[in-house]
């Protein structure tokens, strides 16, 4: 069913009208997009959902189409790609304004590309190789030297590869255009009761060329009677200029005027309007070596060598050489049957239909390979968290396809593969350690060309993920589990990236690698639709590219030999917060003073690198173990391992987290889990929590300048904590699961 | 037949199509009736540019008006550009280090190859001839080898002789005793430099018989005082006397604009509230001598059609769209939060202004940060005029994480302009004085968007409805205040939108078509 559809993206009025009736006639299902640039619509642009009904795909992808701009100037994104690729075997396309669509068709597109060569006008371009050469990057041209075997120079008339490069030339193949029904309005309707020669040149004061050609026009004709049509969005100060016509005053001149001149001797362009001309049955005189007398058979009567012939023949049809005329006319019809229904049905079943027919077997559902990347700062602690995420990730995409693998990299020397992610080798995810190293942009550029790919590299370095082999470029994807990767990442292969919330913006301006990372990740996961929100709303990302999956976070059974004591108060503080964890202190050191009560209190602190933050550490347990009051209250804690950090928890009265940090979910979960009083500052993507765990949170507004820990620590609330469900249906929350996602991006 | 002239004063680099007066004027200039303009845009030579733009942008053909200009930049003027394009064009000097770049590297091509050529010898005869020929090579070119060395060595010399001098003398000290004293000197000389040139303005106008009254649409062109036509001033306000401490260094201008009133005519301004309480309370000026002319609705969405053939496949928020996107692709990368999105699906506000102190830029930067931080919202909001220049504004914004939420557009065209009005969610104007009732209300209006405003007198002296006022006005001393309005317009904009149709509806009775009547009758009656 695939071969018998085809996206036509082309958005050109009349080419629609001829074109599309004729390939619906050879059988196939038709795609056409519905938004376009206003300069596409403006040169007789048009947008049509006439075909819409003709596909037989999900509405729900059709819908996905046609609201996706084909002229964007961004990649395409994946989804687009899996939908083209997955329905369509054919695309045609043409030079819009810049071959942008044509260059997204290369890159991502895996089906035959015909490229509609109309021939090429008034420009500084000889031939379409210099277009394609202005508007393409190197890489661009590799890549579609690469898929030449299914990219076709589709041109409307027979002669125009032959003054293009080898690579047009060999896979050109004749696609005539035809002229729509609408033209045939004022089929042999001419009487030619006007004695004035018919010229038209549009554009004069706005195209140098068109003045010129309107130029020697007038040189040319001077002695004769003479109209110039065309639209002029620049007023001309000439009474024989008409400047913008309706439709029916210009059929009013093809019936009326007697004789129409074509200049042009351009053997590979030609215009629409002698060709209505013809069609209406008026004589048209023209140029040797021009397209049509190219197109015209044996006898051309209307053909002229030089300007002197022209004008005389121009002169004895306006003296009424009744011969001459009927001759012209007659001739004519060899170049009409060039545009009909009949003769481009027949090119297009003889050239066309056998390349669609005999499509390349490109398999969508070809096996796959993910790289996922961990923090390169992961938790210890959290570390169980991961690996049910990645087990989730991993599940959805054995759903699509059993062959489809995962690669799961930790950061160099950071964990014990035997003891630590064993479970993972179980399911068969394959692990491996990666560091991250920076390259150059020139670096990065490099590579792209060796891929044949283009990417906009605004940096001047980039981080890679390295493994000292493939360095992943053997993936489909890559996804990396952290967001907070503070520059770059090489746009090598199109990544995504998890992010859980992005709540760090209230401490700290999110920074332009972080922003850059986003708006060129290929896709971003997020659990909560607040976090979808925030990203849309806060960071601008587009929306179509971020997919909610299920919260999969570590369910373990507590080790009950570790013990951590019991009543006490478990607070959560982020030690790379410098100006939060003082705060922390301060307000703690204040409950104290006031209360000098025994309230026992432990401090876990997240992001301990004994190089960054470690002296602040020493200074807090210094500062604790020189204050009487403190020294038998408080105790810190950092990089405590899995079944420690769990007895912490299962141990404590209740949990305070006062400000946002990585993890913060799987510590709610974790939380929830050991049914313990949670109280966290009242950000609006906790809230969504609340269901996902099916667990209530308490809130405060910790994020003032108040000591809100105090009033936390001084109310002994006997409310009993939530009970917890556990629940136990990872996809049975979300309307979106993992694997749907995998599907729209694989 | 007599003419009414124009005079443009304004200052080297103005750009007018952003200045409130520019688009004023232009408005002006616009509905005069083609067939009859009798109009005459006097200006200095460094202005007929920027003229020339604010006719472009405002689609006025450049023929209507006959522009006058002085012959000449005057060379002080000069310099100064001079000076400033040396300190923001690198450019230049980036053209330049690629020449040499070039240079060196075909130069090192070409030893390279001859390099290659030597040793890929493999006969001992050619390699003797090839020794012959380079050396014969090298001996024609030694002058040239020599010239150059000895002219780089100068150049280092000289160069390693300023360093020494600069170290021994008590080079820095000097310069910074004398630096103020040289830049107040220079001010003060480039001030008369401009003063001269306006006086040739005028001188140029004196010479012309047919001119018999001159329209001065700013106060600070004290220099009209030597015009021999009637003299009618365009009196917007003076904001000073309401905000006397925010503008230091301002005695000077003050002055000019007194000077200017003394010598005037006839007055024009645009409210009651600046003809009583600034011009006849403050500078005791003769209540007959002055004409309120309130504006009309400024119609943006002129900028943002498209031609009827296309209407029915592209909308006006897709042209907006469009002329965003094709701004934002042009000067921002991927690391911008407005890279590559969807406007509509942002909730921005709007705020086009000038930067000036009584515009409260402040407090409204400050709501955004209620709104975004305090309550967790997720709204941005575009300024038009740079609040950065404002130390204790740009370090406020970097304390509270503002970087992403507020974003400078300045210098802007009509038409972007247009294009952001109507794809903000709401514009808001938090000024706390204005000349007339601010043009922000109809721009963004007209475009589809509603506003939210400050309740200062000109403002709400113009809204009959007590319910409308309550939906559309706020303390703008209260930084709360706007926040919550600005929330509640953003959920709630269709709403004000309707609620705002009278209003806006009340201002569509005066079009610019009756402004310019008005003016040109105050023009009419000066002539007489």
């Amino acid at each position: 069913m695939k071969a018998k559809r085809i996206l036509w993206l082309l958005n050109h009025d009349t080419l629609s009208k001829f074109e599309l009736p004729l390939i619906r006639d050879l059988g196939f299902e038709i795609f056409t997009p519905k938004i376009a640039l206003k300069e596409i619509l403006q040169a007789s642009g048009s947008i049509t959902y006439d075909y819409d009904h003709t596909l037989t795909i999900p509405e729900e992808d059709l819908n996905t189409l046609n609201q996706y701009d084909f002229c964007s100037l961004v990649d395409m994104p994946l989804n687009i790609k899996k939908i083209i690729n997955s329905y369509f075997a054919t695309a045609i396309t043409y030079t819009d304004t810049s071959f942008s669509i044509l260059r997204k068709l290369i890159h991502n597109f895996e089906g035959n590309i015909f490229f509609r060569a109309f021939g090429v006008g008034l420009s500084k371009f000889n031939n379409y190789t210099e277009l394609i050469d202005y508007y393409f990057q190197r890489n661009d041209k590799y890549k579609l030297q690469q898929i030449s075997d299914r990219f076709w120079f589709s041109q409307c008339y027979p002669n125009l590869a032959e003054v293009e490069e080898d690579i047009y030339k060999k896979n050109a193949i004749y696609m005539p255009l035809g002229l729509p029904l609408e033209f045939y309005d004022i089929e042999n309707q001419w009487v030619g009761d006007m004695n004035k020669l018919l010229f038209f040149c549009s554009r004069i004061k706005y195209v140098a060329e068109a003045e010129k050609v309107y130029n020697e026009f007038k040189r040319d004709f001077r002695d004769f009677d003479y109209l110039i049509a065309g639209n002029q969005p620049v007023p001309v100060d000439d009474d024989k200029v008409t400047g913008f016509l309706e439709r029916e005053e210009l059929n009013e001149l093809y019936r009326k005027c007697k004789v129409m001149y074509y200049h042009s001797t351009n053997p590979r362009h030609l215009h629409y309007h002698p060709l209505e001309a013809m069609i209406a049955g008026m004589p048209v005189v023209y140029m040797d070596g021009g397209l049509l007398s190219f197109l015209g058979g044996k006898r051309q009567a209307g053909r002229c060598k030089d300007i002197n012939e022209a004008r005389n023949k121009v002169q004895r049809i306006l003296d009424g050489d009744a011969q001459l005329i009927e001759d012209i006319r007659q001739d004519q019809k060899e170049i009409l049957y060039k545009f009909s229904y009949e003769f481009n049905k027949e090119e297009w079943e003889n050239n066309f239909l056998p390349i669609v027919e005999t499509i390349n077997s490109m398999d969508i559902n070809s096996p796959k390979k993910i790289a996922v990347f961990t923090s390169i700062e992961q938790e210890k602690c959290h570390l169980d968290d991961s690996i049910e995420m990645v087990s989730m990730l991993y599940q959805g995409i054995i759903e699509l396809n059993a062959q489809n693998r995962l690669i799961l990299n930790v950061y160099k020397d950071s964990h014990d593969f035997e003891n630590d992610i064993s479970e993972l080798t179980e399911k068969n995810v394959t692990l491996r350690e990666y560091t991250m190293e920076s390259i150059s942009a020139e670096h990065v550029s490099d590579t792209l060309a060796l891929m044949f790919k283009n990417q906009s590299l605004w940096h001047d370095s980039y981080l890679l993920p390295v493994d000292y082999a493939q360095n992943y470029v053997d993936a489909d994807l890559w996804l990396f589990l952290d967001h907070q990767i503070e520059k770059p990442i090489a746009p090598i292969i199109p990544f995504g990236i998890y992010v859980d919330n992005i709540g760090d913006r209230h401490y700290e301006t999110i920074s332009s690698a972080r922003i850059s990372n986003l708006k060129n990740a290929a896709f971003i996961l997020t659990n909560s639709q607040q976090t979808k929100i925030d990203l849309i709303k806060h960071l601008g990302i587009k929306k179509e590219k971020i997919y909610r999956i299920p919260f999969a976070y570590s369910k373990r059974k507590l080790n009950s030999q570790i013990y951590q004591g019991t009543g006490y108060i478990l607070i959560e503080a982020d030690l790379n917060r410098t100006e939060l964890v003082k705060k922390l202190f301060d307000d703690v050191n204040g409950y104290f003073e006031l209360y000098r009560n025994e309230l026992n209190i432990k401090i876990y602190f997240n992001n301990y690198v004994k190089d960054k933050n470690g002296r602040l550490f020493e200074e807090l347990n210094e500062l604790v173990q020189k204050s009487d009051l403190l020294k038998n209250n408080i105790s810190l804690y950092v990089n405590l391992e899995k079944n420690e950090y769990d007895a912490l928890y299962a141990h404590a009265q209740k949990i305070i987290i006062p400000h946002n940090m990585k993890n913060i979910f799987y510590k709610l979960a974790k939380a929830a889990y050991f049914s313990k009083q949670i109280i966290v500052n009242d950000f609006p993507f906790y809230k969504e929590f609340e269901d996902i765990l099916n667990y209530n949170f308490h809130y405060k507004k910790f994020n003032t300048n108040k000591n809100v820990l105090l009033e936390v620590l001084s109310i002994h609330d006997e409310v009993a904590p939530s009970e917890f469900k556990y629940n136990n249906d990872k996809t049975g929350y979300f309307t979106n699961d993992v694997s749907s996602a995998w599907r729209k991006l694989l | 037949m007599k003419k009414t002239g124009v005079f443009l004063g304004f200052q080297p680099g103005s750009n007018l199509s952003t200045e409130g007066i520019g688009r004023l004027l232009a408005f002006i200039l616009k509905e005069n009736d083609e067939k009859k303009t009798n109009i005459i845009l006097f200006c200095p030579k460094w202005l007929t540019n920027s003229v020339q733009i604010l006719l472009k942008d405002n689609k006025i053909p450049e023929d209507r008006f006959e522009i006058v200009s002085t012959s000449n930049i005057p060379l002080g003027v000069k310099v100064k550009n001079y000076l400033i394009e040396r300190r923001i064009k690198k450019a230049r000097f980036d053209q330049k280090n690629q020449l040499i770049k070039k240079l060196k590297k075909t130069t090192l091509e070409s030893l390279r190859k001859l390099a290659i050529d030597f040793f890929s010898a493999n006969s001992l005869l050619i390699v003797l001839f090839k020794i012959l020929g380079y050396m014969s090579l090298f001996v024609c070119l030694l002058p040239f080898l020599l010239m150059a060395g000895a002219g780089y060595f100068f150049v280092k010399f000289i160069n390693l002789l300023v360093r020494i001098l600069i170290k021994q003398l008590p080079y820095n000290s000097i310069l910074n005793k004398i630096k103020p004293l040289l830049t107040n000197g220079r001010g003060a000389i480039y001030q008369v430099v401009l003063d001269n040139e306006l006086n040739r303005v005028v001188d140029l106008i004196n010479k012309r018989t047919d001119i018999d009254v001159c329209f001065i649409p700013s106060m600070i062109w004290s220099q009209i005082r030597r015009l021999n036509c009637r003299k009618i001033l365009a009196a917007p306000d003076i904001v000073f006397y309401d905000f006397p401490t925010q503008f230091p260094g301002v005695g000077r201008v003050h002055e000019r604009i007194r000077e200017s009133i003394a010598v005037a005519d006839h007055l024009i301004c645009y409210s009651e509230h600046v003809k009583k309480h600034h011009l006849i309370d403050k500078c005791g000026v003769d209540p007959n001598k002055i004409t309120v002319i309130k504006h009309a609705n400024i119609d943006m969405n002129e900028h943002l059609k498209i031609s009827k053939s296309i209407q029915k496949f592209f909308t006006i928020k897709q042209n907006a769209k469009q002329i965003v996107n094709e701004y934002i692709y042009s000067n921002f990368s991927s690391s911008h939060v407005l890279y590559n999105v969807d406007f509509e699906d942002l909730d921005f506000v709007i705020y086009s202004s000038q930067y000036r102190s009584h515009k409260n830029v402040f407090n409204l930067i400050k709501a955004i940060k209620i709104i975004n931080n305090d309550m967790h919202g997720n709204i941005k909001l575009i300024l038009t005029g740079d609040y950065r220049r404002e130390e204790a504004i740009k370090e406020y914004v970097h304390s509270n994480n503002l970087e992403n939420d507020i974003f400078v557009m300045h210098n802007i065209s009509s038409e972007l302009l247009a294009a952001l009005n109507k794809l903000a969610k709401c514009s808001v104007n938090p000024t706390l004085f204005e000349g007339g009732f601010p043009f922000t209300f109809s721009e963004s209006y007209s475009v589809g968007t509603p506003s939210v405003m400050s309740n200062i007198p000109v403002v709400s002296s113009e809204i009959d409805d007590p319910n409308l006022k309550d939906l559309m006005l706020f303390d703008p001393y209260n930084p709360y205040s706007i926040a919550e309005k600005i929330v509640w317009a953003i959920d709630n904009a269709q709403t004000l939108f309707d609620a705002q149709d009278k209003l806006y509806q009340k201002f569509s009775q005066r079009d610019w078509k009756k402004v310019v009547s008005e003016y040109n009758e105050v023009f009419n009656k000066a002539a007489r």
